[in-house]
């Protein structure tokens, strides 16, 4: 709620001047526990823990010692919090910062990544930014993606709220390094090198696998298998026939689901790399998915929610990254009067760039977005 | 509800701020309900009629976490005493977890439900009696859940919570099990193969990718899980699930022998990793003669795909990697939705030939 609250601030242009930055902070702090997740619910704010008891109507008051705050554990600590532990904490250190800061225009403040613990510690009280990178990555499955807890399924969602926790923490780099050896060393394998093969390319493989399969057109394949069609490069590529549509699915054999666009979508783009998957055809699931008056719905001919809209847009802002129409493709023009491609390509360039990890409009946090 | 025991209480209205925006149009039952509540919230009040009064709010919102969170704690206050921990009575435990099954009925996926459930079940727990026996009756009331939705993410989480919490040798052999029922009546539920991994690493995390030795299945256990992945494999090819499952399991091994450094167990893995990697090519010739002409595509995307991160392994086996180039040429056509990802992966690859044949040169 803290998060959803600040992004609205942000949203309607709010600087977040009024908002008690230590008091938040320091509930962050206490919120987090040993192995580095986040208890969701402050329960002592809520003035819950005082230890009063009433019997019924009327009853006696019988004052206790005030009661320690085990309360704050009494709700889940998932992935979802870590993640909204990173933002909250990006948006008031790294946000807060950048607008106090008028006159600065050094650019470390704008920093791809959030600030150092010591930067962070200067003001305020800070979170374990190592442990919570830690339970982070506990989190992996054996197939790459993350689970919401340890152990649990790789899951799109919780995938991505790992993942941009980690970007917002500014410990995505290395951990992304963790467990393989230099991707620059030319003699590592992709998967091999050291240690076999690191768990970057593992998610990645992951991600581009949520994107469900399309026919491929008629006549491109060849029964013999001696000789490869390899392809010399991108520009020769054929191309996958128009108005292919291609959704994101939440986990292995799952239904698509507009939203993963943007919970696969984004964690690429947070991974620098969501040029791997069909963004023409991701993006013609999505369309298929509004509705008759506006909006869109998790699934074609479904009744539009926010929740499903806001995903679609977010998704969609993203997909514009360098412009969603590659010159590679040549199916439906670019900038063509009347039509419908080209038409809906402007439209989709029209919208506001989103801060990928923080799920708001990079211009309300006032600076370079994320991922 | 009959409010008439709440006479005395001041209802305390929603605070919607001076200009409400999409204002949610609450049933007059809903305001006066949530109106009283907040004031036994404000007052701190755990008594039974607060206890009650959470009931019926719950049923009007079962998602709201203040509510849950305060019924537990009218919950704990209503119980005995006993010395300074707080605790529920088993009864109330039962009832509640009764309410809570009832709540779920339509809302299968309600997150403070579920949690409810662990709630109750973490004090349960620690009283006396056959703990088994309610961790057993939890599981069975999962497993109904999973009848309904064998893919529900919180009833997995759920059972996987309560099989850890415990940590009892029955209940991980019991959830092989349990996970290879579910596997045989639906191959492609990626749920029940996650959960025969959990069952199997009895809960140690990530052993992919930690360097926690312990956590990792030994040589005998992995090669019997790389058959059962086959089996699975060999029931629809084109699911994902075992697959990914067997490469899981073999970079495990991989990883880990790596990372030990022993000559002698890398040696095993190999030969381990070789077997398989010569089970997949007979399969997928198998697959080939039965449908030459079928092409439907994506579908052997997920062997092709295994079998190139198997032989991509060696990355100094020229041949290997020559196989796995071709590979990569046939998954572009065939899976042309990620045709850029395979075209990435075979970029990579050529760059290791070429770096091999320099190394050849060299030598010469």
């Amino acid at each position: 709620m803290t998060y959803v609250a600040l992004c609205t601030l942000l949203a309607l242009g709010d600087d977040l001047s009024r908002v008690d930055r230590g008091g938040i902070m320091r509930t962050l702090r206490r919120l987090q526990r040993e192995d580095g997740s986040f208890s969701s619910v402050s329960s002592s704010s809520s003035r819950i823990g005082t230890g009063r008891r009433r019997d019924g109507a009327g009853g006696g008051v019988e004052e206790e010692e005030e009661e320690e705050c085990d309360d704050d554990d009494d709700d889940d600590s998932d992935l979802r919090f870590v993640y909204t532990a990173a933002a909250i904490r990006h948006l008031l250190l790294v946000t807060a910062a950048a607008a106090d800061d008028h006159d600065d225009d050094d650019d470390d403040h704008l920093d791809r990544d959030g600030p150092s613990t010591e930067e962070a510690n200067d003001e305020y009280d800070d979170i374990d930014v190592s442990s919570a990178t830690s339970y982070v990555l506990s989190c992996r499955s054996y197939d790459g993606a993350l689970g919401l807890v340890p152990g649990g399924e790789g899951h799109g969602g919780s995938t991505f709220c790992g993942i941009a926790a980690l970007r917002l923490l500014g410990t995505l780099d290395d951990a992304l390094l963790d467990g393989s050896s230099s991707s620059s060393s030319s003699s590592s394998s992709y998967a091999g090198g050291e240690t076999g093969g690191g768990w970057r390319e593992d998610l990645v493989r992951w991600c581009v696998s949520r994107q469900r399969s399309v026919l491929p057109p008629p006549g491109k394949t060849t029964t013999t298998t001696t000789t490869t069609t390899t392809v010399a490069n991108d520009d020769d590529a054929p191309v996958v026939a128009p108005a292919a549509s291609a959704g994101m699915q939440g986990r292995p054999n799952k239904p698509e689901d507009t939203c993963y666009s943007y919970w696969i979508g984004g964690t690429l783009s947070l991974l620098s790399e969501s040029d791997l998957i069909d963004r023409r055809a991701l993006r013609e699931y999505v369309m298929s998915c509004q509705g008759p008056s506006g909006g869109f719905g998790k699934v074609e001919g479904a009744t539009p929610d926010l929740l499903h809209s806001f995903y679609s847009l977010a998704w969609l802002a993203l997909s514009d990254e360098r412009g969603l129409c590659d010159a590679n493709d040549t199916s439906g023009g670019d900038d063509d009067d009347g039509d419908d491609e080209g038409h809906r390509s402007k439209l989709i360039r029209t919208l506001s760039e989103l801060d990928c990890a923080l799920g708001v409009c990079s211009k309300r946090v006032g600076r370079r977005a994320i991922g | 509800m009959d409010f008439a025991d709440l006479n005395d209480v001041e209802p305390i209205p929603q605070d919607d701020g001076p200009e409400p925006v999409c204002s949610i149009a609450y049933s007059p039952e809903f305001i006066k309900a949530y109106d009283y509540l907040r004031a036994l919230l404000k007052a701190d009040e755990r008594s039974e009629r607060a206890l009650n009064l959470t009931t019926f709010c719950l049923k009007l919102n079962p998602a709201n976490y203040t509510v849950w969170h305060f019924r537990r704690r009218c919950l704990i206050s209503l119980s005995a005493e006993t010395d300074q921990t707080p605790a529920i009575d088993v009864e109330r435990i039962e009832k509640d977890l009764d309410f809570a099954d009832k709540l779920g009925g339509t809302n299968p996926k309600n997150y403070q439900l579920w949690y409810h459930r662990r709630a109750l079940l973490e004090f349960r727990f620690k009283e006396e009696g056959d703990i088994l026996q309610v961790a057993k009756k939890e599981l069975e009331y999962v497993d109904k859940i999973l009848d309904d939705d064998s893919k529900n993410y919180h009833a997995w989480s759920h059972r996987q919570w309560i099989i850890k919490t415990l940590n009892k040798t029955e209940l991980w052999s019991s959830e092989i099990n349990y996970s290879h029922s579910k596997v045989l009546s639906d191959p492609r539920n990626n749920s029940a193969w996650n959960q025969r991994w959990f069952a199997l690493h009895e809960g140690k995390i990530s052993s992919v990718y930690s360097n926690d030795r312990s956590a990792v299945l030994s040589l005998e256990k992995a090669k019997e899980e790389a058959s059962y992945a086959l089996y699975g494999a060999d029931l629809d090819p084109f699911n994902e699930s075992p697959w990914r499952y067997l490469v899981g399991i073999l970079m495990e091994q991989w990883r880990s022998a790596k990372r030990g450094r022993d000559a002698d167990d890398i040696a095993k893995v190999t030969g381990l990793i070789q077997e398989n990697i010569g089970k997949i090519r007979e399969m997928k010739k198998s697959w080939e003669e039965k449908r030459p002409n079928d092409h439907s595509s994506g579908s052997s995307a997920s062997l092709l795909s295994a079998l190139v991160d198997l032989l991509e392994i060696f990355t100094d086996a020229k041949e290997s990697l020559t196989e796995a180039k071709a590979l990569l040429g046939k998954l572009m056509l065939e899976d042309p939705v990620r045709r850029k990802y395979w075209l990435k992966r075979e970029k990579h690859i050529t760059k290791l030939l070429v770096s091999i044949e320099q190394k050849e040169n060299n030598a010469v």
